[in-house]
């Protein structure tokens, strides 16, 4: 790793990715949960 | 150096000693108000948790009103004053103004607030209309006055700030462009200016309605202009929260932005974009077109988001490059683990970023949508939204900003050192509780805004809802009880610190 990728702000990107993978996650678990689809099964 | 200015030696600030005073008096009757609205936030949050069901529902409706008022109004715009001084006076090295408008200002918001609670405490029969004050319910005279003399009093202190900002640039107090933080202490006042506006225009025909000098106030006019200056008055807190965000990395860690363009694009974003946002509380009124509804519900609420996803990778962006360039280079996260969290200020920062992002800004997003408001709108869900974005995100930076004020400003040493380590825990692990649970709650249908969802007061009309919604009230209920820890604590280290901290 280059002296200038040291200080890039990695784990940050790494964290917006996380939480987006688990903003989309959530997302489609409340569509499912307001549309009552669990409550049919 | 003038003898209206004194140096700082910590920050090296140049610091306008009339400022300071307005600074100091803004700052603590902001705490006042939160202790005020905390101690009405317990007695709420305990009668809503149906186990407990404290206050009978007159008294519900007073403290919920005045909770709102003391919160949402008091406690956060009197602090957004003192945040507009300091950045207007303190950051640019420069004068205030005219420190009498500055006074002015403290005197009219002070007495709007006085006479709010005042009104409110002495006859809720008549005047507990809720923060809404939703026409055609109708309050005494006095209650609209106190409420349009607070707005009044917050708009020429934002017009101070502006004037402020007007003598820095001629007086070449700064060079170059205005300091990130500045900037975006002025989008939050730009928003402010219209909004305050609004809320005069909504406020004024509701007082003289109220005086009986013209005989009927729209109602769906209300509710149109109303909602410009309600929900809109939130997104001055929450730019104002992004600004002391970008502060707080500064002075926690050294943090700066990494592309202070991106950080100010963002910031336009807000200005352009959030207040169209409020459009889902009209989403059933006839009185706008549908496409409009669409518009403002989807891609307006979009670009508003946009510039929070922006924030939201700079700010924590900045934190790591500063921690990195201090050593801590090794694999994605040390930066993470060897942060500065015994520091409140930096763990109330850490905790506002997460609290605003994850709860209050996420379900903002869903809940701001048409179709999924017209699901949730009305349900103690929404409460939930809010508590997330305002109650955790505004408050929590605003406590940890306290942590830095009270030595650089009031010039005193913080007391209780390691008490204020675990204060930001208490009210953000609380108040996160208390945002959940009633995000829960409000899925299987409780509403907001009543007394008594179980019996309705043994109304006829009785409904059972789901018993799961009453387990998210508890959870609701018991983080209420670590967030009024959280907030006690807040207070009396502050407090504490006026009364008995060293002299610097």
């Amino acid at each position: 790793m280059s002296e200038e990728e040291k200080f890039e702000p990695r784990g940050t990107l790494a964290l917006v990715f996380i939480f987006f993978t688990l903003f989309v996650l959530l997302y489609i678990l409340n569509w499912i949960w307001l549309s009552g689809v669990w409550e049919l099964s | 150096m003038d003898k209206d200015f004194r140096k700082c030696p910590i920050t090296g600030f140049k610091i306008h000693l009339p400022a300071e005073t307005l600074i100091k008096i803004n700052g603590v009757t902001a705490i006042v108000a939160l202790l005020i609205g905390g101690i009405m936030a317990l007695l709420v949050a305990l009668t809503r948790w149906e186990t407990i069901h404290l206050l009978a529902p007159l008294d519900y409706y007073m403290f919920l009103t005045l909770h709102g008022w003391n919160m949402l109004g008091f406690w956060i715009i009197f602090f957004e004053v003192a945040i507009l001084y300091f950045a207007g006076a303190v950051m640019l090295n420069n004068r205030l103004a005219a420190p009498k408008f500055g006074w002015l200002a403290y005197v009219l918001m002070l007495a709007g607030a006085l006479i709010t609670n005042i009104t409110v405490l002495t006859n809720p029969a008549k005047n507990a209309i809720m923060f809404t004050s939703y026409v055609p319910l109708q309050a005494a005279p006095l209650y609209y006055l106190g409420v349009i003399l607070f707005a009044v009093g917050a708009l020429v202190a934002v017009l101070l700030f502006l004037a402020t900002l007007y003598i820095a640039k001629k007086e070449k107090t700064y060079e170059g462009s205005l300091p990130l933080v500045v900037f975006g202490a002025l989008a939050a006042a730009i928003i402010a200016v219209g909004t305050l506006l609004f809320g005069a225009v909504a406020l004024a025909p509701t007082l003289l309605w109220s005086l009986g000098l013209t005989p009927t106030w729209d109602a769906l006019s209300y509710r149109i202009i109303f909602w410009a200056f309600g929900h809109a008055s939130q997104q001055i807190n929450v730019t104002a929260m992004i600004a002391i965000w970008y502060l707080l990395a500064y002075l926690t860690v050294g943090g700066t932005t990494i592309n202070e363009k991106f950080s100010r694009i963002a910031f336009v974003l807000y200005i352009l974009f959030i207040n169209i946002a409020s459009a889902h509380h009209i989403l059933v009124d006839p009185g706008v077109t549908t496409a409009w509804k669409i518009w403002n519900t989807s891609y307006a609420m979009y670009a508003a988001v946009l510039a929070s996803l922006m924030h939201a990778f700079a700010v924590p962006g900045a934190i790591e490059v500063a921690l990195r360039k201090k050593g801590y280079t090794r694999g994605l996260f040390e930066w993470l683990w060897k942060a500065p969290w015994s520091n409140p200020a930096f763990s109330a920062l850490i905790l506002s970023i997460l609290t605003f992002g994850l709860l209050g800004g996420i379900t903002g997003v869903l809940a701001g949508t048409e179709q999924l408001n017209i699901r949730v709108h009305n349900t103690i869900s929404i409460t939930g939204h809010f508590h997330g974005t305002v109650a955790a995100g505004t408050t929590l930076a605003f406590m940890g900003i306290t942590y830095y004020v009270l030595p650089l400003i009031f010039r005193r040493e913080v007391v209780a050192k390691t008490l204020a380590v675990y204060q930001p825990w208490f009210f953000g692990i609380g108040i996160s509780m208390v945002s959940l649970g009633m995000m829960a709650a409000g899925l299987y249908g409780i509403p907001r805004r009543h007394a008594d969802v179980t019996g309705f007061g043994g109304a006829p009309f009785a409904f059972d809802f789901d018993p799961t919604g009453f387990l998210f009230i508890s959870i609701m209920g018991i983080g209420a009880l670590l967030a009024a820890i959280g907030g006690a604590l807040y207070c009396l280290i502050a407090v504490g610190t006026l009364l008995k901290g060293k002299k610097l």
